[in-house]
């Protein structure tokens, strides 16, 4: 009994220090709520602009994913500048290949071989 | 959702919901955590100043992690338990050991002086029993004794189970109280 009162007693005085702290342990003040406050909206802001960007990403991931990937796109791409690059430099480009064509179709006739006799395409008639 | 269903949700819920776009789960969540992060910062700093920079400083990088957070993540309170104790350990680093001019003067209507000064010195006393007792033991001490948090809750925060925790407390505990007793004609205590 003598024991169970000393031990009690003992756990009393540790229960005085620990009372004694909280009761010099201060309040977090409003300044620091108000400033925890602020800090959230401004990671708020910055939470948003990022969320801003992932949708950004998120267009060209399925634009990748519908179009093959990022190399194939940017062929795609530098193909169809090279075309309007060509397209805007020679406008008047139809000039330019017709007489060409007509160069294909003699140069045709001069090697055509002249082994080969052209009536007898014309034998089934 | 309506504000007052807030209130309704878990931490790790508001905090999802801070990071999808509902900035009134923020406060609730400082409203929340502020004051026990405050008082375990303080507990283990003994510096307004300092307590108010850890809150701070963790409350911030709760902000910052909240677009990463899921709902498989460790509890909220326990992460920012590891987030403090840390920057506890950061803090008491680059200070020195509190002494009775950095423990602020309580807000206390009381008009016995005498009782103030035999608290001041008791806290002041404790804090030190407290840092010369080991890691784990200080922090399941302060957060039963000081914090009033539950064995339950310390055992998670501390990935002990239930009775280490107990054992760690009463250990500490003993050791609080020899160290104490020596000096108990300073602390108001009449001698023995």
């Amino acid at each position: 009994m003598k024991m169970i009162d000393k031990k009690k007693n003992k756990d009393f005085e540790l229960e005085e220090f620990f009372q004694a702290a909280k009761e010099i342990s201060p309040a977090p003040s409003d300044v620091l709520r108000d400033k925890i406050l602020e800090s959230s909206k401004h990671e708020f802001k910055k939470l948003e602009a990022y969320s801003i960007r992932q949708n950004q990403n998120l267009w060209w991931k399925n634009l990748y994913s519908k179009y093959g990937n990022f190399y194939l796109i940017t062929g795609y791409g530098a193909i169809a500048s090279i075309c309007i690059f060509i397209g805007f430099s020679y406008p008047d480009l139809s000039s330019v290949i017709l007489p060409m064509d007509k160069q294909i179709n003699e140069a045709e006739i001069i090697f055509a071989d002249p082994i080969i006799d052209l009536s007898i395409l014309n034998l089934e008639e | 959702m309506q504000i007052e269903d807030l209130y309704e949700l878990d931490d790790n819920d508001l905090l999802i919901a801070y990071a999808n776009g509902i900035p009134k789960s923020a406060e609730i969540l400082t409203d929340r955590f502020m004051p026990k992060i405050f008082s375990q910062a303080f507990h283990r700093v003994q510096n307004t100043a300092d307590a108010d920079e850890i809150t701070q400083e963790a409350m911030f990088r709760l902000w910052r992690i909240a677009p990463n957070w899921k709902h498989g993540n460790a509890k909220v309170s326990t992460w920012l338990y590891k987030v403090v104790n840390n920057l506890c350990i950061d803090c008491l680093r680059q200070k020195k050991p509190a002494s009775i001019d950095t423990v602020p003067d309580p807000i206390d209507e009381r008009e016995n002086a005498t009782d103030l000064i035999i608290n001041q010195s008791r806290a002041i006393a404790l804090y030190n029993a407290l840092s010369q007792l080991p890691d784990k033991q200080r922090e399941a001490v302060s957060m039963r004794h000081l914090e009033g948090i539950s064995n339950q809750e310390i055992a998670e925060k501390l990935e002990l189970s239930i009775s280490a925790v107990e054992s760690l407390i009463a250990r500490g505990k003993r050791k609080l109280s020899e160290t104490l007793k020596s000096q108990k004609s300073n602390l108001g205590y009449e001698d023995d």
